[in-house]
C-alpha cells in the first residue's frame, strides 16, 4: 500500500483532526486538500515505514498550525507564540452541533470536560481513543517522546474523571 | 495482591487502549486478580467511549472527496464518495484499517488476542455494574442504535427475536470497532461481540474458524465463549452460562444472515 492509498483510508480520520484543531469544516477540508497535494505520486513506499499513519498525521498537523499562525498574524501581528493553546479551539461541542449523539448525562459532561482541556491533551486523547493511533505513532504525529504522550493522557483522563466522579448521578443509563 | 504487584494508572490506561507490549500483557496477567483494577480500566473504558461517541461520528464530507479525486495522479482509481460509500459493502475494510486494525496481525505472535480481551471486557463491564450506551429490550431498537454507529452491517433480527436483550454498547476493542450486545437469561448474562475479523486470533495457538466453519468454544475460570465466522464478520458470545447454552443461542443467531445496506 502507497501512501496515496493510505491516505484514502485515512481521510475521514485526517478530516476529523484537521477539524478539532482549526475548528471549522470548510477550513479542515482545505487542510487536508493541501496535505494531499503534498504526496508525490513517486512515493511508493512512506518516507517512515513504520508509521505511515503518524507521517500522515504529522505532516496535515503541520499544515493546521501554519493555518493557525498566519490566522493569528491576521488578527494580531504581534503575538504569534500561542498557537499550541489554540489546538482544539471548538472541538467536541463544534463537531456534535452538526452531528447528532445520544446525549446522556455523561456524554454532556465529558463533552464539556473536552473542551476544558489543554489543546495538547485533548488533541492527544482524540488520536489515542477516536483515530486508535498507538502511542508510538501518536508521539510521531505530535513530536514529542511516548512518555509525554503518556502523561498527557493521564492528565486528560484525570480531569474528566474527576468531573464524572464530582457527580455520581451523571452515570445514568443513556438512551433509557 | 500486594501493593507492589498492582499496575500503576499509565500502564492500566495503556492497556485499556490496545497497546501491545510487555507492560500490557502483565496487567492483563494481574487484572483476574484485583477487582481495583478492573474498576479503573472500566472507568477508563467508559471515558474512551464517551470520546468516540462525540468525536468519532464525523467523515469526510463528499465536497471533499470530489476535489481529492480531481486532484489526484492520473494513475490512481478514483475514490467513492461518501454517499456511497455508505452503500458499499467494500467501504467496510477501508473503515477497519482507520481503524487501526493491522495493529494487532497474526503474524506478531504476541498478544492481546480475542479470548483474553472479550472475557477482560466482560468482566470489566461487572465492574462497572453492565452500564450500557443504549438500553432497550427492543432488539429493532438496539440494532437499529447500532447501525448508525458501524463501519459494517449487523445481522437481520430472526435470530433475536426469542432473546431477552437488554441494549448494546459500542467497543473499541483491539484498535477497531465492536458492537457488544448484552442479553439477560435464567442462567446468567452474556453479550454478543461482533467486529471485523481480519487480523484477529483467539489465542497464540488458535487463529479464527473458516467463515461459515464450526464455532470454536471458550472456557475461563467463571466465563464461558463461543466464537464464529460469517463473512468478514468475527461474533463471540461471552458470559455466564455454559458453553453448551452459548452454542444454542449461537446456532439461533447463525441462521440470520447479514442485513441488506441501511444507506
Amino acid at each position: 500500500m502507497d501512501l496515496i492509498d493510505v491516505f484514502w483510508t485515512e481521510r475521514d480520520a485526517l478530516y476529523r483532526h484537521a477539524w478539532k484543531i482549526l475548528g471549522n469544516p470548510q477550513d479542515a477540508e482545505d487542510a487536508v486538500h493541501d496535505c494531499f497535494l503534498r504526496l508525490s505520486p513517486r512515493d511508493k513506499a512512506p518516507p517512515e515505514a513504520t508509521h505511515p499513519r503518524a507521517w500522515l498525521f504529522r505532516v496535515l498537523r503541520n499544515i493546521c498550525i501554519d493555518r493557525l499562525r498566519a490566522r493569528q498574524k491576521a488578527v494580531d501581528p504581534g503575538h504569534q507564540d500561542a498557537i499550541a493553546a489554540q489546538l482544539h479551539p471548538g472541538g467536541a461541542q463544534t463537531m456534535t452541533a452538526e452531528h447528532e449523539v445520544i446525549m446522556s448525562d455523561t456524554l454532556r459532561r465529558v463533552q464539556d470536560g473536552l473542551r476544558d482541556l489543554p489543546g495538547e491533551e485533548a488533541e492527544t486523547l482524540t488520536l489515542a481513543v477516536v483515530e486508535g493511533l498507538s502511542y508510538a505513532e501518536i508521539a510521531y504525529a505530535t513530536n514529542v517522546p511516548i512518555g509525554t504522550v503518556r502523561s498527557r493522557l493521564h492528565r486528560a483522563r484525570r480531569a474528566l474523571r474527576e468531573l464524572l466522579a464530582a457527580d455520581p448521578h451523571a452515570l445514568s443509563e443513556p438512551g433509557a | 495482591m500486594s501493593e507492589n504487584e498492582r499496575p500503576d494508572e499509565l500502564a492500566l490506561e495503556a492497556y485499556a487502549d490496545g497497546e501491545n507490549n510487555a507492560e500490557t500483557a502483565y496487567v492483563a496477567q494481574l487484572l483476574p486478580g484485583c477487582e481495583e483494577a478492573r474498576t479503573y480500566v472500566a472507568e477508563i473504558r467508559e471515558i474512551n467511549e464517551a470520546v468516540r461517541l462525540l468525536e468519532g461520528a464525523v467523515r469526510a464530507p463528499d465536497t471533499l472527496t470530489e476535489r481529492l479525486n480531481r486532484a489526484r495522479p492520473a494513475n490512481q482509481p478514483a475514490r467513492p464518495t461518501l454517499s456511497r460509500r455508505v452503500l458499499l459493502q467494500s467501504g467496510l475494510a477501508a473503515a477497519a484499517v482507520a481503524g487501526g486494525v493491522l495493529v494487532y496481525n497474526a503474524s506478531s505472535g504476541r498478544g492481546p488476542y480475542l479470548q483474553e480481551v472479550l472475557f477482560g471486557d466482560f468482566r470489566t463491564m461487572e465492574a462497572a455494574g453492565r452500564r450500557l450506551d443504549f438500553a432497550s429490550s427492543d432488539a429493532m431498537a438496539v440494532v437499529g442504535w447500532f447501525r448508525e454507529r458501524l463501519p459494517f452491517e449487523l445481522m437481520e433480527l430472526a435470530g433475536l427475536t426469542g432473546l431477552s436483550i437488554r441494549g448494546g454498547r459500542l467497543c473499541w476493542l483491539m484498535n477497531r470497532r465492536c458492537a457488544s450486545l448484552e442479553f439477560a437469561s435464567p442462567k446468567g448474562s452474556y453479550c454478543l461481540y461482533i467486529a471485523e475479523a481480519e487480523g484477529l486470533k483467539i489465542d497464540p495457538r488458535r487463529a479464527l474458524p473458516e467463515p461459515g466453519a464450526a464455532a470454536i468454544a471458550l472456557s475461563g475460570e467463571t466465563l464461558s465463549g463461543v466464537v464464529w465466522r460469517d463473512d468478514a464478520l468475527a461474533y463471540a458470545l461471552i458470559g455466564e452460562p455454559s458453553a453448551p447454552d452459548l452454542a444454542s443461542v449461537a446456532a439461533q443467531l447463525r441462521i440470520a444472515k447479514p442485513g441488506g445496506t441501511s444507506g
